[in-house]
This record gives C-alpha cells, sequence and structure tokens, in this order.
C-alpha cells in the first residue's frame, strides 16, 4: 500500500502504521504486532487472534471487476457458528464506488457489494422475488471473526459477531441481508469464477483455494437462464413442426407406376420389367408399396431402379411375410401382407424398375405402387431427440447439481421429496 | 430476458440452427436420415433396360 | 451571515466571502478556523478538524442536472461508529443551500429544508416501519453514534454542532430520510431522495487517478 500519509501508532506495540484508507478506516491490525483495534477513542479494545492466515490476494493488490479499480483493504476469516466451517471475505475498496467484498468458500468465489433498497418482499418468509427471478433462503447464520488483518471501514469484528445474517440465492446471483438492532445492511452478489479473480487482480489462478463441490452460487453451465433456454428451446421446436407441417401437406405423393405381376407371366425369364416411368422437377424421395395376397406365407423380391438416362441403378429388396393361426391364446398374426421401400433423393429422369421375384410354394403374385414425393415423419421425431438432447442434458444436470448444491443448506426444497 | 441471455446459448443456438437447416435440407430432397431400405448403387454406362446386376440376370 | 456579505477571519485576517442566503457556519478557507457570526447569536461547534479522506467531491465541484446546476461551497463530516457521512452544502439558484450527502460512493440529495419530527421517536429503529405523513412511510436502516463532526466552507441551515447525537437513516424506494435525534433537543430529519452519482453528473471533482 502506499500512497497515503495518514498513520496511526498502535495501542499495543506503538509501531506507526500507515492508513491507506486515510480517515474512512475505522478498524484495523497492526503491521507489527498484528493485533486488531479500533482507530474510533470510544472504543479502546484490542483483539488477538489465536491462529494466522495468509490472504490468496495480498493487501494493497489492486484488480479491474465489472470495469471498476478496486484495492484489497482487508482480510478476514470468518467461522459459522453452527456448523463450524469458515470462509475468507476480501474487503475492496474504490473511491469513485465504494466497498465490496471478494467472498471464498471451497474454492468458490462470489463478489459482493452493498445495495440501497431492500429487495422486493415475497410471499413468504424465505424468499423473495427481484427483477422476475425469486431467490431462496439458502442460509442463515451468526459468524465470527477468527482472523482479520489490514484495514476495515467498520468495526468488522463487532459487526460480525452482532449481526444475524441471511442468504438468498438464485443462481449466479445471491442477496445477503446483516441485521442487528442498530442496522440493515442488504447486500447483492454474483459468482466470479476462480480464473476471473485471478486475471482481475493479476495473481496465478492455482495460488487461489483449489475449488472442492458446488458453490452455492455457481451457475449450472455457465451463463444460461433456464427461462431462455426453454424459451429458445419452444421456439426451435415450433420451427420444426412448421417445417414438417410444410412438408407433409406439400408432399405431392404423384403415382408414378401401378401395376400387378403373375408368375405365370414370368416364364422363363428370371424378373419382371415396369414400364418406363418419368419423374419430374428436383430431387425427391420415392416408394414403392409391395403388396402380395399371403396365407402363412412369404414373398421375396430384389428389385432395381434403372435411370434410363445414365444408366445408374438402386438396387434394394423387400421380404414380405404373413402368418397366422390359432393357440392358447386365441387367434395370432405376424407380419404383413404389405411392405414398403423408401428411396431418398431421387433425382429427376427417365426410370424403370426390374423386379428378380422368389415365390413360395403358395405365392403367386405381387403388385407395386410406386409413388413419387412422398414426405416422411421419423426425420422430424429424429430432429426431436436431436433438438431436445442438450435442453434434456441440461436440466439433467441442473437438477442433479441442484440437489447437491442444496444438500449443503437447513433450507433445502428438495428435502420434502426424499 | 434481454439479448444478452442468448450469448450464454450460442452453441445451441448454432446446433439448432445446423440441425433444422439439415431437416430442411432432407425436407426438400426427399432424404430419409434413418432408411430402413438398403440400397445398392451401381453405374453402367449403358442405357437399355438390361444393364447392371440385371445385365447379369438376363444372361 | 448575509449572502455577498465579506467576513474576516479573527485568526488569519482572510477574507471571506459567504454565498447563502442563510449561511450558519463559515469555516476560513485559508486557515480553517471558525468565523463566528458578527451578531453573536451562535454557540460555537465542538468540531474536530477535517480528516483527509477518499471523496472525490471537494468545495468548488460542480453537478450538472439538466433543470439545475449547483456548487459545493461546504461540508459537514459526521464520523460515525461504523460509517461516516459527507454533508455536502451546495449553492444553487442565487443562494439557496442543499444537501449531498454521501458515504462510500452512495448519493442522496435533499432539497428540502431541515424539519422537526414530532412522532415517536421509540420508532427510530433499525428495521422498523418510520411515518413520516401519511403518504410517506420509510424503514430504517441503521442507527449510528456520532462520534465526531468536522466542518469545511459554508453550511446552510445546521443546528447540530456537537458530536453525540444519533443518526438515523430510513428508505423506501429512492426515498430517504436522515434524522438527527439529540436526546436533549427535538428530532431533526432531512427528507430527500437516492440517486446515483452518475446521474448527479459531478465535474472539477478529485480524478484519484490511481482508481483508474
Amino acid at each position: 500500500m502506499s500512497g497515503s500519509n495518514y498513520t496511526l501508532k498502535c495501542p499495543k506495540c506503538q509501531a506507526v502504521n500507515t492508513v491507506r484508507g486515510k480517515a474512512m478506516t475505522l478498524a484495523m491490525t497492526c503491521s507489527s504486532c498484528s493485533v486488531y483495534f479500533r482507530v474510533g477513542n470510544w472504543d479502546k479494545t484490542i483483539t488477538p487472534f489465536h491462529s494466522a492466515y495468509e490472504p490468496a490476494l495480498p493487501l494493497g493488490t489492486k484488480g479491474k471487476i465489472d470495469g471498476v479499480v478496486y484495492e484489497v483493504m482487508g482480510f478476514t476469516v470468518k467461522k459459522e457458528q453452527k456448523y463450524k466451517y469458515q470462509w475468507r471475505e476480501y474487503l475492496l475498496f474504490n473511491p469513485f464506488q465504494g466497498y465490496a467484498f471478494l467472498s471464498e468458500y471451497d474454492g468458490h468465489w462470489n463478489i459482493i457489494w452493498p445495495i440501497e433498497n431492500e429487495p422486493t418482499k415475497g410471499t413468504t418468509k424465505s424468499d423473495f422475488y427481484e427483477g422476475g427471478v425469486s431467490y431462496q433462503l439458502f442460509q442463515k447464520y451468526e459468524a465470527k471473526v477468527v482472523y482479520a488483518r489490514g484495514e476495515f471501514f467498520f468495526d468488522v469484528v463487532d459487526l460480525t459477531n452482532s449481526t444475524l445474517n441471511r442468504e438468498y440465492i438464485a443462481p449466479p446471483f445471491m442477496y445477503a441481508v446483516e441485521e442487528s438492532d442498530d442496522s440493515v445492511l442488504w447486500c447483492k452478489g454474483e459468482h466470479i469464477t476462480k480464473q476471473e479473480v485471478a486475471s482481475a487482480f493479476n495473481v496465478q489462478a492455482k495460488s487461489l483455494p483449489t475449488q472442492k463441490g458446488i458453490g452455492y452460487t455457481q451457475p449450472v453451465m455457465g451463463s444460461i437462464q433456464s427461462s431462455t433456454l426453454i424459451n429458445f428451446t419452444i421456439f426451435v421446436f415450433v420451427a420444426l413442426l412448421i417445417s414438417q407441417f410444410y412438408f407433409s401437406s406439400n408432399a405431392e405423393e404423384t403415382i408414378v407406376y401401378q401395376g400387378t405381376f403373375y408368375q405365370s407371366a414370368l416364364g422363363d425369364q428370371k424378373f419382371f420389367v415396369t414400364p418406363s416411368f418419368v419423374l419430374e422437377g428436383s430431387s425427391k424421395s420415392l416408394t414403392i408399396d409391395i403388396e402380395a395376397p399371403l396365407q402363412n406365407d412369404w414373398f421375396f423380391g430384389e428389385f432395381s431402379l434403372i435411370n434410363e438416362d445414365n444408366g445408374t441403378e438402386l438396387i434394394f429388396t423387400k421380404d414380405i411375410e404373413y402368418y397366422e393361426g390359432y393357440d392358447d391364446e386365441g387367434r395370432w398374426t405376424e407380419g404383413s401382407s404389405h411392405g414398403e421401400a423408401f428411396l431418398s433423393k431421387i433425382p429427376a429422369g427417365k426410370y424403370h424398375i426390374n423386379v428378380y421375384p422368389e415365390f413360395s410354394t403358395s405365392s403367386h403374385q405381387f403388385s407395386l405402387l410406386v409413388k413419387r414425393d412422398v414426405a416422411t415423419m421419423s426425420n422430424f421425431f429424429l430432429a426431436f431427440v436431436v433438438l431436445a438432447l442438450f435442453p434434456a442434458g441440461y436440466f439433467i444436470r441442473k437438477n442433479l447439481m441442484e440437489r447437491k448444491r442444496w444438500s449443503e443448506s437447513d433450507y433445502s426444497p428438495y428435502d420434502s421429496y426424499e | 430476458m434481454n439479448w444478452d441471455d442468448f450469448k450464454g446459448l450460442k452453441y445451441y443456438i448454432a446446433y439448432a440452427a445446423v440441425v433444422i437447416g439439415f431437416f430442411v435440407y432432407s425436407g426438400a430432397t426427399g432424404w430419409k436420415w434413418f432408411n430402413p431400405t438398403h440400397t445398392e448403387t451401381e453405374h453402367n454406362s449403358g442405357t437399355g433396360h438390361h444393364v447392371g446386376r440385371s445385365y447379369i440376370y438376363h444372361k | 451571515m448575509q449572502r455577498n456579505e465579506v467576513y474576516s477571519c479573527p485568526q488569519c485576517q482572510a477574507l471571506n466571502k459567504a454565498t447563502l442566503s442563510q449561511t450558519s457556519i463559515l469555516i476560513c478557507k485559508s486557515c480553517k478556523s471558525l468565523i463566528p457570526d458578527p451578531q453573536g447569536h451562535q454557540a460555537l461547534p465542538d468540531a474536530s478538524p477535517m480528516p483527509e479522506d477518499w471523496s472525490f467531491l471537494k468545495l468548488g465541484s460542480v453537478c450538472d442536472l439538466p433543470q439545475q446546476s449547483f456548487t459545493i461551497v461546504g461540508r459537514c463530516r459526521l464520523q460515525l461508529r461504523n460509517e461516516y457521512k459527507n454533508f455536502w452544502c451546495a449553492e444553487y439558484a442565487s443562494g439557496k443551500a442543499l444537501y449531498v450527502v454521501e458515504s462510500f460512493g452512495s448519493f442522496a440529495i435533499f432539497l428540502s429544508p431541515w424539519a422537526d419530527y414530532t412522532k415517536n421517536a421509540s420508532k427510530l429503529r433499525a428495521g422498523k416501519s418510520i411515518e413520516i405523513s401519511s403518504d410517506v412511510t420509510l424503514t430504517g436502516e441503521y442507527v449510528e453514534k456520532c462520534e465526531g463532526l468536522s466542518f469545511e466552507g459554508e453550511l446552510g441551515p445546521w443546528a447540530f454542532i456537537k458530536p453525540g447525537f444519533f443518526v438515523v437513516q430510513a428508505s423506501t424506494g429512492p426515498k430517504t430520510a436522515i434524522f438527527f435525534i439529540d436526546p436533549k433537543k427535538n428530532i431533526d430529519y432531512l427528507l430527500g431522495e437516492k440517486i446515483t452519482s452518475d446521474r448527479l453528473n459531478f465535474k472539477n471533482t478529485i480524478e484519484w487517478n490511481e482508481w483508474k
């Protein structure tokens, strides 16, 4: 720390301490003997600490957060009085913005600053709404300062000991209120990543505490807002539905060939040849419906769709079978006497189909119905599933993380389900 | 909700745009993504009725 | 003390001109001593020298609002137990005084004159509802004892000149009031509005370049 001629003598060791915060500093620790003392004449108490802790952000370090340059003025280690866990707070200062806190617990950081107005109250005592977002009570605690170093603009030891704290969260944001008989101070906070802290204060990220578990304001996945994701997903599904509706209603389903073939007409030939038919327009689908009057029988055919313009041959097979009978449970059937072959992206041109049939002993005929430009629903369902993967994954992960997050709280909304 | 909220969704927006685009292209060209009808293509220089595998059968 | 009259400092003989229609405290710009009212009907304040702090306002800072501009002419700094409050007195509209109260980057502006609070003083507590009038009810934010007072420049109406009184701030939305409670006197308050420093658009301020 530099740039101040404002000094104070330690009431214990008489060492002269330079006071960075000038007259704004109301309590500080002695740079020589480390005791905590109040600056004002109204309280001469000296507080020693029994343990020493090292701040990850050295006092006097400057850092830029949201475009504001802050200097680290003070460092405290606080201990919750019921569960005895500890966390660390850094008091930051900027002459134009006032003070703010960087709080760190288990390697998770929040930037917290006092706010002018109390947030809007909700319907219950445990929550409230601000900016259309519901904040849930996460913790209520009393704490003590177990260590302090640096300068403070208030008596941090006395205030911490005398206030009841409540924290409400809507990750990555939080509201905190410190209440005592003499004051009600509301603060707003936001999760800040370890990397952002390291980058803001120009320290190595690896020198900051290691992250454990999930932070109580840590967002589920970066900066994604659930409501935005829901709204966008609805928009995407509507767009998909409209597209499918367009394709279904505009599918021409033109019959380009229809005919029946009899085994008796085959003679010594091995295949049937359909008359030529013309497919027009751009690439479209083509379906071949095969119908054979089967009764406990099968029909197999190998088909070649031949483009007479360029000789390209598209070969596919179709096996249809139909069985029926009676057993202990009554009548049963299996298979169908109808089959469909779907051919994708068939370009315009003059075509015919060669059919290489294999008849069984009792099956002797089949019919073909060839249609151009037939819509399919399966792409729609697949696209639906593919598009739902991300939001589904997000909400599954969010649910798991929220349960884990709230397992640290006495006010978990998940407790009632478990 | 404001436009900044969509920044967090940029990868999903790009992904959805690709999927929807692919869906529209497939719908326009009659491309069924998972088609149970398996096909093989053969190219032949002739243009008559008896080409490719048909020609083999025909022989 | 009258506007545009010049008063000689009894300590250093420097001449100080009053700019407010109603100046209650005038501190010599040269030697920082109190210049007593020549009428002689003024109790002497129990004040400490103005300490160094990080406020970016100074005497002569100008607030430029679209409908009005005003100039800072004086300050009373209240040292509270856990905070400080700078009551910056500003001159506007040819001699009128208003107060801009600042603490750690938060600002409130008070155009209305001091008023007496005649309701129940026990309500003036943190977290309690405080009714000012039938249409203004505020919530107490803090109660702090004033441990020290410092003055500089020129102040408009100002009755509390010795530390030891209690300060209560209460707000609802932008509306805010600051009460001064002296057990031996009546309770006075200022009613105004919280405002951001951006909106006040200060000019001629201290730059504090190391923070930029």
